[in-house]
């Protein structure tokens, strides 16, 4: 069992200079290197000192620190991330990078401990499905020409998701166990609990999670339900066969969840933004994902391939307002004109007047939709000492990968009457969708990384190549079939200065390919990623300094309901033509220590400005109905993002606070009907304090948005939503 | 070693220094602001000074005389309307004060002339008939939308027992002529809600005499409502020759409310055809859930049974459209100018199209309504067909009619005039 004295030296010293790049030197990822749980997906790119490109992690200490359950607040601490939040809680991400467009982060590649993790990657690559927070260790975030190692999508970057080690934190092999539960504002419950057990070879691990919430937004005013519950079972288990191992993990995640896609009018979100239409009582989320993954590391001392075979099922179906019966009654329309012609509309949605006949009826939806996914997934390293002009590592990989969507959509009319919903007699559901997408892709990669003297030097080249096909049930001429094939080439290089300052310079090529009803082109997304950086590290310092320019040649945009698109567009893919996206990254982390106290500082600060560069009429409600012109902005780009993390850490206490500062940014590019949101500030806090010298509970309190800021995050699909209000969480966590 | 640790220095400055400079202030650039939504009606009037040639100035200079002559129009309807406004306004003063049956139907034939009125003025798309959503076209009425007369009873209801005159919601489905028409027409007095809805209890406590009063203390407040709205059209839009389409214009304004001007024709396709017609005849299940069963309840002013008479307001105004006047040119004019042979042919078919249109529905003794619910399920395909009624082959007729003019309007007029015709939301598949 562990100490308290040893637990919480981890923390103390472990502070924040590891939220940020260049924290792990090349020799302790050697160490690292011997369990699969820490390679993850990072192998050779764990040496993030030296790498030439962009690299930043979250590590188990921010999250210990904050104990946040939303991954949208977290992610805000790192560079060049754009976040376009939805319902206050993080329970469906939408994350962009260097520009790429966040919603449903499509373009963003998600992993978990280095495998896919989207529901569907290549049939339908909007990202659903998350892994809770609470089951993660850290997470690294990979932009540049690093990204390459990580497919389909190589736009904006990669994500990481390491989940809850299997051979504890200090990896050396000791059994620890941990308890935690919190309540707090709005209903919220958290019951958490772990055991990792090492005896001899066998490793094993069970997490179980219990997170819920009311919910802090009221129906027309009065106080309803309007949270969510999940629960979430992590067991992972390892058995050692000398240098190498075997390894399994078992993971399944319910959610329940009455989340909408009903938003307000301005006015209203100005009243009182945490309210809700009535039109909205009866929408629900209730998803489910389970995951089987099994595999095997090969460990030597030149070399280690790791191998993992994967099965992931999710199933969701959301029931929720989809729109008016009406013909010509766009939801989002009657949201941002409230009045004259739409006035009836808005009304019945807010369950101020009742649906009269059978062109205002309200219209809900139950999208319910099964991915699968599954496949082979192999990585390697070798390292060759004194080679062809000096040290080489080469790194390769192979994925044989398949998944499907099938999507059952329905949709049922109700009447509003005097403010609620009732079911309209003999009209009985409509099947909208019906129809299955599924993909077969095989995947390489090789990543030559050479080090002459004080350089390093990186050249690879990925391979996508995918077989795409569609059946359509309710109409044959709906079925597709199409292929793909890409070569995706990259290379940077790192120059060490001196022992502690560093720089680097990367180029790749970005690349998300075209959905299979592609409407345009048929090309894939592309562009052109140059980055410029220089890396300083020394003691308990760090800082990143990265511009990057991303030339598009073609960007694209995908049709999805949350976007505001019809089902007949849905998973269409757009051309938008040249765009391009430049920008300033920096990020730097210091833990001082004064005054028999420490005191962890970091901040990140992004500049980024997304443009497209064509004249063009857009059908994609992403980007905007209408023309768009040379220097419309890409939507949901925050030019100045901005956050600081401040600490003060003792012997039985800590204080640690966040800011983040978002600046304006555009709903949508084509300038007719065009919404600018406003720049908003958030403060978190988190106070905690171990009461007994020798016992291992900690108590604490979170509070998120202390300072009360009323935030407009989005106004997809219909209607401006608000961000999370002042809230307040209290807890007790017992390790042993 | 300088310059690195200069460099050093530099880097963590930076990083200190944009944070500060970031997270301080709100950002100042400008320079992808959204600009405002523009006027749907263009506002450049300024002189033409690029007419191409003889033909061409004389085309710019009968344009800009039709412009006026539409401008005009507008102008001299939406006076007529607000005259039309305080007529109703004070025929429901008498109403309310004697309670009579002669007051009554003074009251509703004040309300059938401004209904009238206001017919030959829906159909013109134009300023502030369109601005911000329609607002004030739905504050006037709110058709195709149903009213609301559930909610209408319950404010009837409030009103009695405050015993003064209502204060309007502002819920467009409670105003406007469509409210007014409910509130003179409806015979029975009976409330409209659901058993569920507590109004109906206390409503039927109250005898005819209470609920006329109740009723007249609500109608009052929706007929001020009409005649300030019809007062603020006019305003808006302006008197003749000091409105917007009055004066000259230069060829991009010119052909811009040229065109708006022509989308208005194609109120004879979506409104008149489908909505008025093609729905309550059970023609088009889109319009009409129990198609070939007609949908009589889909009928306009279903209480007045002054929907064919509504059409016919129609048809005058689009016959004026198309046809001008003595000293005016209309769209016959700018057609015969473009293509004299091709041009006096579409607007010779369009004008009498109309003209046997006029006809058929002044011929017409019974109201829509009364007239769908003796009918039996509809299908004009088979026209001619043994069994078909009179009243069958008159709506049959009139569907052709407004058929055969949206075509006129969509292939000829448009293409002789070089004009586009607007999205049609539905194909001609009736």
């Amino acid at each position: 069992m562990r100490s308290y004295a040893k637990f919480f030296c981890l923390v103390i010293l472990s502070s924040h200079a590891n939220c940020f790049a260049a924290e792990a030197s090349e020799s302790s990822e050697a160490s690292e290197a011997s369990k699969s749980d820490v390679i993850s997906v990072e192998g050779a790119r764990g040496r993030r000192f030296v790498e030439p490109g962009s690299q930043t992690s979250l590590g188990r200490e921010y999250l210990d620190d904050y104990k946040q359950t939303d991954l949208n607040r977290a992610l805000s601490s790192l560079p060049g991330i754009q976040i376009q939040e939805e319902d206050g809680y993080g329970l469906r991400l939408n994350i962009g990078m260097r520009g790429a467009h966040p919603h449903r982060s499509r373009k963003v590649l998600m992993m978990e401990d280095g495998i896919l993790i989207g529901p569907a990657p290549y049939s339908a690559p909007a990202a659903y499905y998350t892994p809770l927070m609470t089951r993660l260790d850290g997470l690294v975030v990979t932009k540049g020409s690093s990204a390459i190692a990580y497919g389909p999508q190589t736009i904006g970057g990669a994500i990481d998701f390491k989940t809850l080690s299997v051979h504890g934190d200090d990896d050396i092999g000791t059994s620890d166990a941990m308890v935690e539960l919190a309540g707090g504002s709005f209903g919220f419950q958290k019951a958490l609990g772990k055991v990792r057990v090492t005896h001899g070879d066998v490793s094993y691990m069970l997490h179980a999670a219990d997170i819920k919430s009311s919910g802090f937004k009221t129906i027309s005013g009065e106080r309803a339900d309007t949270g969510f519950h999940k629960t979430d079972f992590l067991a992972k288990a390892s058995l050692a066969i000398g240098l190498d191992e075997l390894f399994v993990k078992l993971g399944q995640t319910d959610e329940q969840s009455n989340e909408t896609y009903l938003g307000l009018t301005e006015d209203d979100f100005n009243q009182n933004p945490y309210d809700r239409y009535a039109a909205s009582a009866l929408d629900n989320m209730d998803n489910r994902h389970r995951q089987l993954q099994l595999g095997y590391l090969i460990n030597r001392n030149s070399f280690s391939i790791r191998t993992t075979a994967y099965y992931h099922t999710f199933d969701r179906l959301w029931y929720k307002f989809n729109g008016l019966s009406g013909a010509g009654l766009d939801a989002s329309s009657v949201i941002s004109e409230p009045y004259g012609r739409n006035q009836h509309a808005y009304d019945v949605i807010k369950g101020a007047d009742d649906s009269l006949g059978a062109n205002d009826q309200i219209v809900l939806g139950s999208n319910d939709r099964s991915y699968r996914s599954y496949g082979l997934d192999v990585k390697a390293e070798h390292q060759l000492p004194d080679a062809f002009l000096g040290d080489h590592t080469i790194e390769w990989g192979l994925r044989f990968h398949g998944d499907s969507i099938r999507r059952d959509h329905q949709e049922e009319p109700y009447l509003m009457s005097l403010g609620k919903l009732v079911t309209v007699e003999n009209q009985p559901a409509a099947i909208t969708t019906q129809n299955e997408d599924s993909a077969k892709a095989l995947s390489a990669f090789v990543i030559d990384t050479m080090k002459i003297a004080r350089l390093r030097i990186n050249v690879g080249l990925r391979l996508e190549k995918v077989e795409l096909s569609r059946t359509d049930e309710l109409d044959r001429a709906g079925n597709l079939d199409s292929a793909r094939e890409e070569l995706i080439p990259g290379a940077g290089l790192f120059y060490l200065i001196d022992e502690s300052f560093g720089a680097f310079f990367g180029v790749n090529r970005g690349l998300a390919l075209a959905s299979i009803d592609d409407v345009g082109s048929g090309k894939p997304e592309q562009s052109i990623n140059y980055e410029l950086g220089l890396r300083y590290k020394k003691k308990r310092a760090a800082a990143d300094l990265v511009g990057f320019y991303s030339d598009y040649s073609n960007i694209k945009g995908t049709c999805s309901f949350s976007s505001g698109c019809s089902s007949q567009d849905i998973d269409k893919s757009f051309d938008g033509g040249k765009a391009k996206v430049y920008g300033l990254e920096l990020s730097s982390s210091y833990t001082g220590l004064w005054g028999g106290f420490y005191w962890p500082i970091s901040m990140q600060y992004t500049y980024t400005h997304g443009v497209f560069e064509n004249r063009f009429v857009s059908s994609l409600a992403d980007w905007g109905i209408g023309i768009i012109e040379p220097n419309d902005p890409l939507p949901y780009i925050p030019k100045h993002q901005a956050s600081l993390n401040l600490g003060i850490k003792g012997s039985r206490a800590q204080f640690m606070a966040s800011y983040r500062y978002v600046s304006e940014k555009f709903d949508q590019a084509a300038a007719e009907g065009r919404k600018r949101m406003d720049h908003y500030r958030v403060v978190d806090l988190s106070v905690s304090v171990w009461p007994y010298k020798q016992a291992p509970y900690e108590l604490y309190m979170t509070a998120d948005n202390v300072l009360k800021s009323r935030y407009l995050v989005s106004y997809r699909p219909f209607g401006a939503r608000p961000g999370k209000p002042q809230s307040f969480s209290f807890g007790v966590k017992a390790s042993l | 070693m300088h310059i690195t640790k200069k460099l050093h220095t530099t880097l963590l400055t930076l990083c200190l220094g944009s944070f500060a400079a970031v997270s301080c202030g709100k950002s100042d650039d400008k320079s992808a602001q959204a600009p405002e939504a523009g006027n749907r009606v263009p506002t450049d009037t300024g002189l033409d000074e690029s007419q191409g040639g003889p033909n061409g100035t004389k085309l710019a200079a009968l344009e800009s005389r039709f412009l006026n002559f539409v401008g005009d129009k507008l102008s001299e309807k939406a006076e007529r309307f607000a005259a039309s406004s305080v007529e109703l306004d004070q025929a429901v003063e008498v109403l309310c004060q004697s309670g009579s049956t002669k007051a009554l139907e003074e009251a509703r034939l004040s309300w059938k002339k401004l209904a009238g009125v206001w017919e030959q003025i829906e159909l013109y798309q134009l300023g502030p008939l369109t601005e911000n959503a329609a607002t004030l076209r739905y504050q006037i009425t709110n058709w195709p939308d149903a009213v609301n007369t559930c909610r209408i009873d319950m404010d009837v209801m409030k009103a009695y027992k405050s015993g003064d005159v209502a204060q309007l919601s502002g819920r467009l489905n409670r105003q406007g002529l469509t409210a007014a028409e409910y509130l003179l027409f409806e015979p029975s007095l009976k409330a409209s809600c659901p058993s569920s809805v507590p109004v109906l209890e206390e409503w039927n406590q109250l005898d005819d005499q209470q609920k006329r009063m109740g009723r007249c203390l609500y109608l009052k407040a929706v007929s001020s409502d009409l005649n300030m709205r019809a007062r603020e059209l006019f305003s808006q839009w302006g008197p003749v020759g000091q409105n917007p389409l009055s004066g000259s214009f230069n060829d991009s304004a010119r052909k811009d409310f040229l065109q708006l001007v022509f989308n208005n024709l194609f109120y004879a396709n979506h409104e008149m055809k489908y909505l008025k017609l093609v729905g309550p005849a059970g023609l088009d299940a889109k319009y009409c859930p129990s198609s070939p069963t007609p949908c009589p309840d889909a009928a306009q002013y279903p209480y007045a049974k002054h929907s064919i008479e509504a059409l016919g307001e129609n048809l005058n105004a689009i016959f004026e459209l198309v046809s001008g006047d003595d000293k005016m040119p209309g769209f016959k004019d700018l057609l015969q100018l473009e293509d004299s042979e091709k041009g006096s042919i579409a607007a010779q078919s369009v004008l009498s199209t109309i003209e046997s249109m006029k006809r058929l529905t002044s011929k017409q003794d019974k109201s829509l309504v009364d007239l769908l619910s003796t009918a039996s399920p509809m299908e004009c395909q088979s026209l001619g067909e043994d069994g078909e009624t009179d009243e069958k082959a008159w709506l049959c007729e009139l569907q052709a009619g407004l058929k055969k003019l949206a075509s006129e309007f969509k292939d000829q007029f448009s293409a002789i005039l070089k004009l586009k015709a607007p999205q049609v939301a539905q194909g001609d598949n009736d």
